[in-house]
């Protein structure tokens, strides 16, 4: 599904991606774990060309992302995206930011983009909410709804970029649950995120990435309870 | 006191300012919408990112800001036809407010887009969305509430100064109101009648925007 070979990213003198490689597979959910500033979020970034990178090679689902042939907005609508500050759209209803795109981007029939929408959020607890407007719901709820949101394309791929990070404890878990459903539903999953319980009990592998390079990876297990690298074993010593 | 001076206005009169007040909205509706136009492009261009497009933009918003309207309308009245360019009265005048409403409006665009932050162009390009739908649908539906309170604000204050074209003999309000007191001497009431003309047509304006900028707010 992501195939990542040797990219370098830098902003400015500041080398953010160091000759990172990963290949994720259909159905597969990767939890990427690491210290701020270790650049999980840019790779994250970079596998929908929200960021260009300056060398190497990124292909999802196949295609080439940084090929001049490439329409990227027809590949960024087969991946879903969900941000750490939700990022909803403030003058849309609940129900109108799940739909806009779909509506606009893939140009499927209103009728059918509404029944989506309403379905998605049901799944996410949020069938009362379709009407309101983003400010007066509380973190979680828009977070789920950004999910929802995401979902209505029906990507391919879903990227989760710290999505509880901005989150009241008690909030974090209703967001959690929902995206352990779409893990348990087969949706390819590409998640930074901090949240150890999430990753051990979802992930099928877990990265852990320090100053810009894939320093570890591996089962849940082999990264949590067997780190082999110093500094894995160190952001472990601190977090857990 | 001479025969030709009258001393109250008549039917005539009455007429006369109701042509003037006519001409005025005729000249701001031309002038300030295709400013408007003008402005969103302007000012889309302004804040693009791209220097071989804000760059022009930038350029034409000082040049534009920074010197007289009544100068600019001499250029256009005077100016041009020296050299060969012969421009109507209405035209001249239409032309001069468009021109500055475009400049000041397009700077007005500029902030209303800025405004706007870049988790919201994030979260639109991960959808997979261009920048057109995105402007459209997500960037300046939310920079119009930025927008609507100065925008207005320009408006309000280029219908008033749409008075400077009297000085090239459009007959439009203000040139009626010299008209009438020249002839009347009643200079208290003929300017008072156009003052307050002027305040009808900018106070609806006003209420507007407030009405607006409401609607826009019930949005979260």
């Amino acid at each position: 599904m992501v195939n990542v070979k040797g990219i370098n990213k830098h902003f400015g003198h500041l080398h953010v991606l160091k000759d990172v490689s990963l290949d994720v597979a259909r159905g597969e959910v990767v939890v990427i774990i690491g210290p701020s500033g270790s650049g999980k979020s840019t790779l994250l970034r970079c596998l929908n060309y929200l960021e260009p990178v300056q060398s190497g090679e990124i292909r999802v689902d196949g295609i080439r992302l940084d090929h001049h042939k490439t329409n990227i907005r027809k590949v960024r609508a087969e991946v879903g995206m969900v941000f750490q500050s939700f990022n909803l759209f403030p003058h849309l209803s609940v129900l109108r930011n799940v739909m806009l795109a779909p509506v606009i981007v893939r140009k499927r029939p209103e009728a059918e983009v509404r029944r989506e929408a309403l379905a998605l959020l049901a799944k996410v607890g949020l069938q009362d909410k379709t009407d309101v407007y983003p400010s007066q719901l509380s973190g979680g709820q828009q977070q789920r709804v950004a999910i929802a949101r995401a979902l209505c394309m029906q990507p391919k791929l879903m990227l989760f970029d710290e999505v509880t990070s901005a989150l009241d404890p008690e909030l974090v878990r209703e967001v959690l649950d929902v995206m352990k459903q779409l893990a348990r539903d087969g949706m390819t999953m590409i998640v930074v995120t901090h949240e150890m319980g999430f990753a051990r009990e979802v992930a099928d592998r877990v990265i852990f990435m320090d100053e810009g390079r894939i320093v570890e990876q591996g089962t849940a297990e082999d990264v949590f309870d067997r780190p082999q690298n110093q500094r894995t074993k160190e952001f472990l010593g601190k977090i857990l | 006191m001479p025969q030709y001076v009258q001393d109250r206005l008549n039917i005539y009169d009455a007429i006369l300012l109701l042509q003037g007040l006519g001409n005025t909205v005729l000249l701001c509706v031309a002038g300030l919408g295709l400013g408007l136009v003008i402005a969103l492009f302007v000012g889309l261009a302004r804040a693009s990112g791209f220097r071989w497009l804000s760059w022009p933009a930038a350029l034409y918003i000082e040049v534009i800001r920074d010197s007289p309207l009544l100068m600019q309308l001499y250029l256009v009245f005077f100016a041009l036809p020296l050299m060969g360019l012969q421009v109507p009265i209405f035209v001249a005048g239409v032309a001069t407010l468009m021109v500055n409403a475009s400049a000041f409006m397009a700077e007005i665009v500029r902030a209303g887009i800025q405004a706007i932050g870049k988790d919201q162009w994030d979260a639109a390009r991960a959808l997979g969305m261009g920048y057109l739908p995105c402007m459209r649908h997500i960037v300046m539906p939310q920079a119009a509430r930025v927008m609507i309170p100065p925008g207005v604000g320009l408006l309000i204050g280029l219908i008033k100064d749409s008075s400077v074209v009297s000085v090239i003999s459009y007959i439009e309000l203000t040139r009626v109101g010299q008209i009438l007191t020249e002839k009347t001497f009643l200079s208290f009431q003929v300017f008072g009648i156009v003052a307050a003309l002027y305040f009808l047509l900018c106070y609806p304006l006003s209420r507007l925007a407030v009405s607006a900028e409401r609607r826009l707010k019930a949005g979260g």
